[in-house]
């Protein structure tokens, strides 16, 4: 080769080079200064971790400052989208620490795939092991990291659920519906209770820290924190001794009409509410079911349980259920009795077996009670008497004021999950029944059957605007709210929902009516419907029975009640499904105003066993085993025995009697009838129901 | 010691530049790596270099036309050692590229380098004329023999540095432009259309797995793949475009560089344009450049074909590696694993690299006499 064609050529690949590496410069230039930016925030991406450091829910005390729902440190497993679905076996190892199965996993991670680089929680409240396992395994688990984070707690279990409610992961419809900025798929939210309806002050700020992590996901420099906010402190009119013992008689009743009278009481509700303002010092629903297991994350037994069918423990039956108040309602017919001037307080009525109007309907106390007025219709809850002032004063203007009293509609307690009742009007009868309208429909409207439907607050609400001489309050379960500071942001004024005018004469007969009712005696006589478990109390409360049948169903029996009766301070109404009658719901009432007012009371049946005082050896065994024999003591013993005693006997005759009769189905609300009536002849009601036999429908009485 | 004088300083000055460069940043990328010892990969590299050097004078000092009648054997031990490592190898992030002996691991690509351009250097210089099509066949052979042995490894990036040294080798041996375009440019074309095929129309393609390809070819699109095969390339790229004009300083930022994979050797230009910025990535690229510009000053004075074409071989072999590795590094050429000479820590390339500046300071050392053969 010619040396000067190869110097061409070495000038050749030297411009060359030239060329290539300018290029090169060239594009280094570009990714540094136009690129660089783009290529830096893409960076960022890739190491900078927000670590959310998650604000502690608002606390909640009771009105003693003893907290009701508060936070406990906890870990918990966090899963960090590394952009990448994770590995199978990551997955199954991961499943294996956190007893989970590897499909739940999976679920989810991938729940929230498609927003990398946050974190989505997996587990809360690891135990110890677990935290240890996942440290170990770090090596083939990246994206995993164990986070602290504050776990709600309930110090008190099941007591009082269902006025708390309970707190769980947010569902994405929440998410969308309630445009919280301070919420993001890893929140956990109220779901019911005071979590749900207070949710919004409760939820607190969380606070991040800003992280840049190493290629391991290992965090190497905090780059800025910012501290989370906790939410807002709830302060309630909730008694925490009273909020106890309120669950405990409950459970205690139930258990009694179980064990002893072999009835089949299952489940049931107590308010316990101020009357001059209207908090609710206690609220208890059984069953119930314990909020921590929402906290710690369901197991499949603890899911079955709650989720019952049967037993629904997550109803709060104080105020998302309604029934027929049964005679618990008569107080709102005596108002518009007295408010349209169908009678006055001493307006007479011949009590007798039944009703002298089609469709003959029965009284519960099936004999002659003679002349009735209303203090001792309400006290011996006389049916007939209620029959003639339903007639008298129309369906409409016993709808109208019941209303006013606050039924049909919620009462506006600051809890979720209100049900408004019914309060039937001849229009509505028309409506839902096909025109099928007339009269006798009214009697059993005036004694809270039927069509009636209302709900244990309702019920509370109205007998303490009743022992207040008609002012009702909404009743309210928040008295204050506070930041963690201590800065007051809302505090509660009671508010009148309603007042009702009535001569003090009018409201004094209503009130002496439901004394009676807590007094013991016979009936008729001077005894009242509540007697047999109020007789004896050391303090006088004012009270009404209730049992209302619906059908296919097992009767529900309420008490309603307030006390001192002179100078009322509190309602008390206690509901339970299955059980005898609304007399035996009274024990709960009497136990928790032994217990607010510190009284004395041996007669008080449910009384918890107190094991430090030797001397009452006598009372003890008996206390929850034998109800009958306590009572015996009392002056109303012999009117006990023989109710019972009757009860039975009349209630197999007058079964026998009705279905050789007409062979119907509404004679069997009359045999439920007979069970819980004293009096009666069986005869006499065998022949009763055959003549009449399709005018079953007020064949339901109260008592 | 006039002979001394002949020495190449500018070329020196620039190795030792990179040298010193390269210590700086070794320490800086791999300042994290070993904990509790952050200068462990810089203590080696000092080693490497400083037998780099010595093995440098040494080949200085020997006449190049001493090593031609020896040229054969070179090759034939170079070749000897590519089989071995197939049939023996080390394996390293799933290609075998080592061979242990005693204490010391091989990488036998990096020296076969430099065999076979001392082995095409003694074959073409053989030659009386290139400038036909046929002249090609013989040397295309001859490089083909270790190119097909590193490509089995699989070592793409080395196999194409072969390829390149033969391009030049030719080209400076005389042969016809135009040949070579037809058989290269004509090659490599046909090797595009035929990828393009295979990847649209599913025409088998032999030889390679779809994996390598896929590796191959995700540079077009990194972001395929971010979190697979173009994850090294965003790295790469973001800690590039971190840099910005001068840089964030030595080790300045620990989380850039865990994210960084190969940071002390396939993607050291990376952690240069990190610490230094564009300023400082241009001046390594000028270094290189004034490299290049020297060895081929001195292969322009040599006088006898064996050296020019030794020389020129040596030059091809440095340059090719420097575009390739930045290129990989800044995203326009496939990521194909290839030392950047002097900074990438590893011995057996800084060795090859020293023994190439050894052998060019041999070309101007003894330039001797010229000797025509008949």
């Amino acid at each position: 080769m010619q040396p000067q064609v190869r110097e061409k050529r070495i000038v050749f690949l030297a411009i060359l080079s030239v060329l290539m590496l300018g290029l090169l410069v060239a594009r280094l230039g570009y990714l540094e200064v136009v690129q660089g930016a783009q290529l830096r925030s893409l960076g960022i991406a890739y190491r900078v971790r927000v670590m959310p450091i998650t604000a502690p829910r608002g606390e909640i005390f009771a009105s003693g400052g003893q907290p009701l729902a508060t936070n406990k440190p906890s870990f918990s497993a966090e899963y960090f989208d590394l952009g990448a679905a994770p590995p199978q076996a990551e997955l199954s190892r991961l499943a294996k620490i956190l007893a989970l199965t590897p499909a739940a996993l999976k679920s989810v991670i991938t729940a929230y795939q498609g927003q990398p680089y946050i974190p989505v929680r997996i587990k809360q409240d690891l135990t110890p092991q677990q935290i240890t396992m996942l440290d170990e395994d770090k090596q083939n688990l990246p994206g995993v990291f164990v986070q602290a984070e504050p776990l709600r707690y309930y110090p008190l279990g099941t007591v009082g659920a269902h006025v708390l409610g309970y707190v769980q992961g947010i569902t994405l419809q929440e998410l969308k519906t309630w445009k919280d900025p301070r919420l993001n798929g890893n929140s956990i939210v109220g779901q019911s209770g005071l979590e749900l309806s207070y949710q919004k002050y409760l939820q607190g700020t969380n606070g991040g820290e800003e992280v840049e992590v190493d290629a391991n996901n290992r965090p190497l420099v905090v780059l800025g924190t910012k501290a989370p906010i906790p939410g807002d402190n709830l302060h309630l009119t909730l008694s925490k001794g009273l909020e106890e013992e309120a669950a405990r008689a409950l459970q205690a009743d139930i258990n009694w009409q179980r064990s002893v009278l072999k009835q089949n009481a299952r489940s049931g509700a107590v308010i316990v509410m101020d009357v001059k303002t209207g908090a609710v010092l206690a609220m208890t629903s059984n069953p119930s079911f314990n909020p921590n297991w929402f906290a710690q994350g369901l197991t499949t037994a603890e899911a079955k349980q709650i989720f019952n069918p049967v037993t629904s423990p997550m109803i709060n039956r104080a105020i998302g259920a309604s029934y027929p108040p049964g005679s618990a309602f008569k107080m709102a017919t005596a108002v518009s009795a007295l408010e349209s001037g169908s009678i006055t307080p001493s307006t007479i009525i011949p009590g007798l077996p039944r009703y002298w109007y089609p469709p003959y309907p029965w009284n519960w106390v099936r004999a002659n009670t003679g002349p009735n007025w209303l203090a001792k219709a309400i006290g011996q809850s006389d049916d007939v008497f209620f029959y003639e002032v339903g007639r008298r004063t129309g369906i409409n203007t016993i709808a109208k004021w019941a209303t006013h009293l606050g039924f049909g509609k919620p009462t506006g307690i600051d809890l979720p999950g209100e049900t408004s009742g019914f309060v039937p009007t001849m229009q509505s009868y028309e409506k839902q029944n096909g025109g099928a309208w007339y009269p006798g429909l009214v009697y059993s409207v005036a004694i809270g059957q039927g069509e009636d439907l209302a709900t244990l607050i309702q019920l509370v609400d109205y007998t303490a605007s009743v022992a207040e001489n008609g002012v009702r309050y909404q009743p309210y379960l928040v008295q204050t709210i506070d930041t963690p500071s201590g800065k007051v942001v809302y505090q509660h004024k009671p508010k009148v929902t309603s007042t009702t005018q009535l001569p003090a004469a009018d409201w004094q007969a209503i009130h002496s009516g439901m004394l009676w009712a807590t007094q013991p005696g016979s009936i008729p006589g001077n005894g009242g419907t509540a007697g047999p478990f109020l007789g004896g109390m050391p303090m006088q409360i004012a009270g009404k029975t209730g049992t209302a049948q619906v059908a296919g169903q097992p009767s529900i029996t309420w008490f309603v009640s307030y006390g001192p009766y002179k100078n009322p301070q509190i309602a008390i109404a206690v509901e339970i499904a299955g059980g005898v009658e609304g007399a035996y719901a009274a024990p709960v009432a009497r136990d928790l105003y032994d217990y607010y007012f510190h009284l004395n009371d041996p007669g008080n049946i449910l009384a918890p066993p107190a094991p430090p005082k030797p001397k009452t050896p006598a009372k003890s065994p008996s206390g929850s085993g034998n109800g009958t024999t306590t009572k015996g003591t009392t002056s109303t013993g012999t009117s006990t025995g023989t109710s019972t005693g009757t009860s039975t006997g009349t209630s197999t005759g007058t079964s026998t009697g009705t279905s050789t009769g007409t062979g119907t189905t509404p004679s069997g609300t009359g045999t439920g009838t007979t069970t819980t009536g004293s009096g009666g002849a069986g005869t006499g009601a065998g022949t009763g129901t055959a003549t009449n036999g399709s005018g079953g429908t007020s064949t339901g009485s109260g008592n | 010691m006039a002979r001394l004088l002949r020495v190449d300083f500018g070329l020196l000055l620039a190795v030792a530049l990179l040298c010193a460069g390269s210590l700086v940043v070794i320490a800086s990328a791999t300042h994290f790596d070993v904990t509790g010892s952050p200068l462990y990969y810089v203590q080696h590299q000092i080693e490497w270099l400083v037998l780099g050097t010595l093995l440098m004078i040494a080949t200085a000092s020997i006449n190049y036309r001493d090593v031609r009648p020896y040229a054969a054997y070179i090759y034939a031990f170079a070749i000897l050692l590519l089989a071995l490592v197939l049939v023996h190898g080390q394996s390293a992030l799933g290609a075998v590229r080592w061979i242990q002996i005693g204490p010391f691991q091989l990488q036998p690509s990096e020296f076969a380098k430099l065999a076979l351009v001392i082995g095409l250097a003694d074959l073409l210089a053989q030659r009386r004329r290139m400038d036909r099509m046929r002249d090609l066949v013989g040397p295309i052979l001859f490089a083909a023999i270790p190119a097909a042995l590193v490509f089995k490894q699989p070592d793409l990036g080395t196999a194409l540095i072969f390829v390149a040294i033969l391009v030049v080798m030719l080209f400076m041996s005389g042969a016809r432009v135009w040949h070579l375009l037809l058989l290269f440019g004509g090659g490599f074309g046909l090797m595009v259309a035929w990828i393009y095929l295979h990847v649209n129309f599913k025409v088998p393609l032999p030889l390679i797995h779809s994996y390598q390809l896929k590796r191959l070819l995700v540079f077009l699109n990194p972001n395929v793949d971010p979190t697979g095969s173009g994850y090294n390339i965003i790295q790469s790229l973001v800690s590039i475009g971190s840099g910005g004009m001068t840089g964030l300083g030595v080790h300045s930022n620990q989380a850039v560089l865990s994210f960084l994979p190969e940071h002390a050797t396939d993607f050291i230009f990376a952690v240069v344009a990190l610490d230094f910025g564009f300023v400082g990535g241009a001046v390594l690229l000028a270094l290189y450049l004034g490299l290049v510009w020297r060895a081929l000053n001195i292969v322009s004075d040599v006088r006898d074909p064996f050296g020019a074409l030794l020389g020129a071989g040596v030059v091809t072999m440095l340059a090719v590696q420097v575009l390739m590795n930045a290129g990989m590094a800044m995203g326009v050429m496939p990521v194909v694993g290839v030392p950047l000479p002097f900074v990438s820590y590893g011995g057996s390339s800084v060795l090859t690299d020293f023994l190439g500046i050894g052998v060019l300071l041999s070309l101007r050392l003894h330039p001797g006499h010229l000797t025509f053969r008949a």
